[in-house]
């Protein structure tokens, strides 16, 4: 390489981008293309996979530090995370974080192009990126974890939390961080929210240089390959092992409330759903507010021979950001509950008690609208990831009951950090990434034809059976009143909770084995592989050889 | 919905190593390329059904210049005849190569 002369990187393919920037441009790749670990949903839905499902894993080294790199294709399916390639990026931070553990610290490299979840496999891709989100928390503890968004497909929805997650984001003026993409938030709020054609105005919104002035992602440097790697070599040498971006949920909250008016009739309604009624059907006492947030209820719940503490995220009509009044995770909802989680652990350390905390699911989706991209929605969502996650490693037992919609990203910041997922088997309980309308409008194809797929590829099914069979829900209850509970039936609940808290403290995993599941074959197949070629990879030489020198570039993006 | 077939074709010149080249990208394709002892085979997985007797054409002509002894698979999202002769032809320069 030249570092004199200004080379772009993001025109670079993903191998290109990797041997460009680690130590005399070698790497051992994890799971590559040969052990042809590709995707086993698209080409029943009339895509073609690729070999390396569209996520490239390497161990190399920056700089003389030992790092783990991945880089994600975005020709191929937009960047997005499916089953396989979300697989791929956790093993690799997760064996990462094994050998950081065990003294010789392994910092990782995330180039992201990315869209998000594939929602041709969406139950699954939802479910490695809350696995990416743990991960990514669990070896930043040890190592940096630097997120590169470079351009040009950017890092949005659910990866755009995990970016967050990173102790460092770099950014160059190419990339674009938010967490709903301009044609989602136009179809579902409409083109007077966004006009998803306005090409000036998203790059206002979403576009790296807005997000480094406004302190949401931490370097901005120009699509030159010198000035990214040397981003990259301060980063990985800086060590700094915690993101300062989200540490204050609270003066978050603040900020918007003295800068958002509030509506000026507050609602005294209070809208029946699922997450209200189920909250006060378990509840000791009412249910209150947190925060100051109508939205954000939490109340205490007696568990077996302990009381846990239980959060729902409820209507407000009055909420000050219209977009989030229907239930919505928004701006204020994810701050509330990063704070309101946070204070709860850190009383709980003073006490010296580790009670569970049970997240109550019945949300829409997260919140679409032009404000809430503004300003970062994705690090609002991805603080209470990671107030869950810090939870959990704290030693507290978290513990989800969905009772209605469990929704994309709203899904991941509030049920998907748990050790154990028990849903109520009923036909308004559903998971999904995506509405089929706007599915339909991304994927171009025509409703009936995304509403037949769903119906027939498992990880692409709204309904909560077909994610219990996939693993990704641990338990189903049955013959339970989701919308009129019986004393009876609350009992049964409790009892579910009862059983994973005594399973839990005997030290037995709650979640779902992925190993003897057979729809999971893939997932195991690439835990299995990498792990196997990790300890082989320390001699780091490329012994595959790609087209690093010749490239064709790709006419367009379909998603 | 997809279209996989396989062709066959008389091969004999030994390659050096494996090669992946390209990438499942709207109108681009994947390759992966293997030695192997006698004669090419090539593995085809398109998104374009109804195409067949293009590729036959088009891998046949690659073949009867370059008569490699390779297994090739082929990951298609809509590849034109001429960026498939580009795709092989880099995929055999990559298996050509000497190592550094």
């Amino acid at each position: 390489m030249t570092p004199d002369i200004q080379s772009s990187f993001q025109e670079l393919s993903p191998r290109e981008r990797l041997a460009a920037l680690l130590d005399q441009g070698h790497f051992q790749e994890l799971a590559g293309p040969f052990d042809r670990i590709g995707s086993p949903w698209l080409q029943q839905q009339g895509l073609v996979p690729q070999s390396d499902d569209g996520v490239i894993a390497v161990r190399g080294s920056v700089d003389g530090h030992a790092v783990v790199a991945i880089a994600i294709e975005g020709g191929f399916e937009g960047g997005s995370i499916g089953e396989v390639g979300g697989a791929k990026i956790a093993t690799a931070l997760e064996l990462a974080a094994e050998s950081s553990h065990l003294g010789q610290p392994v910092a990782a490299l995330l180039l992201l192009e990315t869209g998000g979840v594939r929602l041709q496999e969406a139950t699954l891709g939802l479910a490695a990126i809350a696995a990416i989100q743990t991960a990514i928390l669990n070896l930043g503890t040890y190592a940096p974890v630097i997120a590169v968004i470079a351009g040009p497909v950017g890092c949005f929805g659910g990866m755009s939390l995990a970016a967050q997650l990173c102790t460092h984001i770099i950014g160059t003026p190419h990339g674009r961080l938010g967490m709903n993409g301009p044609e989602v938030i136009e179809q579902e709020a409409g083109a007077d929210e966004i006009d998803a054609s306005d090409r000036e105005l998203i790059w206002q919104l979403v576009g790296c240089e807005a997000r480094f002035r406004d302190g949401w992602i931490d370097s901005f440097v120009p699509d030159d390959l010198s000035a990214l790697a040397a981003a990259i070599r301060s980063a990985v040498a800086d060590g700094r092992t915690s993101s300062r971006r989200l540490t204050s949920p609270a003066i978050q909250l603040q900020r918007l409330r003295e800068e958002i008016p509030a509506r000026s009739q507050a609602s005294a309604h209070k809208p029946s759903t699922r997450s209200r009624l189920w909250l006060q059907e378990l509840a000791e006492s009412s249910p209150a507010p947190a925060f100051g947030t109508p939205s954000i209820l939490t109340a205490r719940v007696a568990v077996a021979d302990t009381t846990a503490f239980a959060i729902g995220i409820v209507p407000d009509p009055g909420s000050r950001l219209p977009r989030a009044s229907h239930g919505e995770l928004g701006l204020e909802q994810a701050w509330a509950l990063a704070a309101c989680l946070d204070q709860f652990v850190r009383e709980e350390q003073q006490a010296g008690t580790r009670s569970p905390i049970i997240a109550i699911v019945d949300t829409p989706g997260q919140a679409f609208g032009r404000i809430e991209e503004q300003r970062c929605i994705s690090a609002a969502a991805a603080a209470a990831v990671g107030a869950y996650a810090r939870a959990r490693a704290a030693g507290h037992p978290v513990f989800t009951l969905v009772t209605g919609r469990a929704v994309s990203g709203s899904f991941l910041a509030h049920g998907l950090q748990s050790d154990y997922i028990l849903a109520i088997s009923d036909e308004g309980v559903s998971m999904y990434a995506m509405s089929a309308q706007s599915i339909a409008r991304i994927t171009r194809r025509d409703l009936a034809t995304v509403q037949a797929l769903a119906a027939a590829t498992l990880p692409m099914s709204f309904a909560i059976a077909d994610a219990h069979r996939l693993g990704v829900i641990d338990a189903l209850i049955g013959g339970i009143g989701a919308d009129h509970p019986t004393a009876e039936d609350i009992a049964r609940v409790k009892s579910c909770f009862g059983d994973a808290l005594a399973a839990y403290r005997r030290g037995q995993s709650t979640r779902s084995p992925i190993p003897s599941n057979l729809h999971r074959q893939s997932t195991q197949r690439i835990r299995e592989a990498m792990r196997a070629q990790w300890s082989s990879a320390a001699d780091a030489g490329t012994k595959e050889r790609s087209a690093s020198s010749v490239s064709q570039p790709a006419e367009g993006v379909i998603v | 919905m997809t279209e996989t077939f396989t062709l066959n074709f008389p091969a004999s010149t030994p390659v050096l190593d494996r090669a992946h080249v390209g990438v499942v990208a709207s109108g681009d394709m994947e390759v992966l390329l293997e030695p192997q002892l006698q004669g090419a085979s090539v593995r085809v997985v398109t998104m374009v059904s109804g195409h067949r007797k293009t590729w036959e054409a088009v891998l046949s002509r690659f073949f009867e210049r370059h008569p490699y002894a390779v297994a090739i698979e082929i990951n298609d999202h809509g590849a034109t005849p001429g960026l498939v002769g580009l795709r092989l032809e880099q995929a055999i320069e990559l298996a050509m190569k000497e190592p550094a």
